[in-house]
């Protein structure tokens, strides 16, 4: 369960770097159309290679639980860290 | 798509969430709480400090204590102290007083010396009962369960941009902030929230929604539980004393059939010769509950009969039921639980701020002050209430008679003196002053856990002490947010618009 995760932390940043608020936040040249959505699959091919990690195995049902319960936990971590770090940008 | 159909959702988003909101906040809440109700009542016990139990042991000795002093009784529940509670808690039927509730000691399955508390069973009562008789209270739960669920689908048609402003959150920037914030909130731990909202109606659903089930069995209620409960054996008591054949052998049968270790002992007519002892087994890994019973004759010790759950219907409705009870879940997803219902309380709480958010420009008339004013009582005084609960295990004399009244009391009326409160101060100063209030009441809990010398610097219990201190860093934090003038949602009795 912690392999993925870990591994879904990455997957949530690339998804919400391709979002076009957070990719603004991010760079300050504004990223092309194409390259938000390659994030965003990324991120999402990321996120189900988590999916798999947590479901590999014995006790697969709490495991799906546990994982939903993470990614909710790390969107709400990444969106506060997208806001912190627009924030730094401002200034 | 009919062009006025997402400002309809809105406005069934709005109105839907904010008619029951004030409830659904302190259902959450209690709920959220009684994820770890074994928890809360070990430390509401401390009395009960025990070691390693082994719950054949304790359900031997809660067993042996009932058969001394309710052996007129028509039947015992006992679910024994396990690895999760240190006490064993029975429930037994008094011709004269009604039902009694007691929780013993694991050892000696005696109620003597342990505190009269509800501890985390207050949460967990409170959460679907409301304090309220059988079985409105169930009722009105259960219909803010769908009103909830109604918000949360009209929630999603109205948010409109919800993949765009998915990790959106601008903070000091007033009603976008609010917004922000709920639907963030909302959005993260949506499949935990449509599940607590769909599984919780569902629990109820016989109570809101009888008329299927009585209409398959014709109007028989007898009929309909003894299709749900195959396993029940109804031996009406012959009036003939028996004694109870030694509980030991009959525990250690269950033992070595149950994988999942022993979870309740259920004995109908003791002392009778019709005398039935059934035992039901733990609750496992495993979402869905298969419940496994044995049943023995009571006077003579042997097995009549075994039930393992297998039906399909049965099977789905128990996944449901224990998604959400959370009851197979380990401690890591038990902390999950609690920190997804700490979200959907903030996300019902964001949601009553942002109405009166909204209207902030308009002239304040009635309704919005009544909702304001509400806002308060509910939104920041609920967890002073709670807090309340608390302070009052660790303060009333163990001793006091009717202690667990005197408690579930402390929590209505602090609950009651902070919506009056609500009702007369200035929202401006009264957001602060509850803010103040509930950072300190949570803050005391420790000290005051510290003061009595109930402490236990060992975990889980010391966790309802670190929460406890999580808390009232969270209300120090929002106090400190308010005072440094964030536009919080407030305006003056008097019609006039401010900003604080």
């Amino acid at each position: 369960m912690m392999i993925a995760a870990l591994s879904a932390l990455p997957g949530i940043l690339l998804v919400a770097a391709g979002t076009p608020r957070q990719a603004a936040a991010l760079s300050s040249h504004r990223l092309h159309q194409a390259r938000r959505r390659a994030l965003r699959l990324d991120g999402f091919a990321l996120l189900l290679l988590s999916l798999g990690v947590a479901t590999t195995g014995a006790d697969r049902a709490r495991h799906l639980v546990a994982w939903i319960g993470t990614i909710g936990l790390e969107a709400v971590a990444v969106a506060l860290l997208f806001t912190a770090g627009s924030r730094s940008r401002r200034t | 798509m009919k062009p006025d159909f997402r400002p309809s959702m809105t406005w069934l988003h709005d109105w839907s969430g904010l008619v029951v909101g004030w409830l659904l906040f302190a259902i959450a809440l209690a709920g959220t709480l009684s994820v770890f109700r074994e928890e809360i009542g070990d430390w509401a016990r401390p009395e009960a400090s025990c070691c390693t139990v082994d719950s054949a042991d304790a359900g031997a000795a809660a067993v042996a204590w009932l058969s001394a002093h309710a052996a007129s009784s028509p039947s015992w529940f006992i679910q024994p102290a396990d690895a999760r509670s240190g006490t064993s808690y029975a429930v037994w039927s008094d011709a004269r007083t009604g039902y009694i509730q007691k929780w013993l000691d694991a050892r000696s399955g005696s109620p003597d010396g342990i505190r009269d508390t509800l501890g985390g069973d207050f949460f967990y009562r409170l959460h679907f009962e409301l304090q309220l008789p059988y079985p409105w209270g169930r009722i009105l739960s259960a219909s803010a369960a769908l009103a909830m669920l109604l918000a949360l689908l009209t929630g999603i048609v109205a948010h409109r941009r919800i993949f765009v402003d998915f990790f959106t959150f601008r903070p000091r920037k007033g009603q976008r902030s609010w917004l922000d914030a709920h639907n963030l909130l909302a959005v993260t731990a949506l499949p935990f929230h449509l599940m607590i909202a769909f599984t919780g109606a569902l629990t109820l659903a016989t109570l809101i929604m009888p008329w299927g089930a009585m209409s398959a069995y014709r109007g028989d209620p007898t009929a309909l539980t003894r299709a749900l409960y195959p396993a029940a054996i109804d031996r009406p008591a012959t009036g003939r004393r028996a004694a109870l054949a030694p509980i030991r052998p009959m525990l250690a049968e269950a033992e070595r059939r149950f994988a999942g270790g022993l979870y309740q002992i259920n004995i109908v007519n003791p002392g009778d010769a019709a005398a039935v002892v059934t035992l039901v087994r733990a609750e496992d890994a495993r979402i869905g509950v298969e419940a496994e019973t044995l049943s023995f004759d009571g006077p003579s010790g042997r097995l009549i009969a075994a039930h393992d759950e297998h039906r399909p219907g049965v099977a789905i409705y128990d996944v449901l039921y224990g998604l959400h009870t959370a009851r197979y879940a380990d401690t890591p997803v038990r902390w999950l639980y609690f920190v997804s219902g700490v979200a959907l309380a903030a996300m019902i709480g964001t949601g009553l701020l942002l109405w009166t958010a909204k209207r902030r420009r308009q002239r304040p008339d009635a309704a919005h002050r009544l909702v304001e004013r509400l806002n308060l009582g509910f939104v920041a005084g609920t967890p002073i209430a709670f807090a309340a609960f608390v302070l009052a295990n660790r303060l009333l004399p163990p001793g006091l008679a009717h202690r667990v009244d005197w408690e579930v009391r402390a929590v209505f009326w602090t609950w009651a003196a902070l919506l009056v409160f609500a009702a007369i101060r200035r929202p401006a100063r009264a957001w602060t002053e509850l803010l103040i209030g509930g950072a300190l009441a949570c803050l005391a809990i420790p000290l005051v856990d510290a003061a009595t010398g109930s402490a236990i610097w060992t975990m889980p219990r010391s966790a309802v002490d670190l929460v406890a201190l999580v808390f009232a860093g969270v209300g120090a934090g929002a106090a400190a947010f308010v005072i440094r003038r964030a536009p919080l949602p407030i305006a003056t009795g008097t019609g006039r618009r401010t900003t604080t």
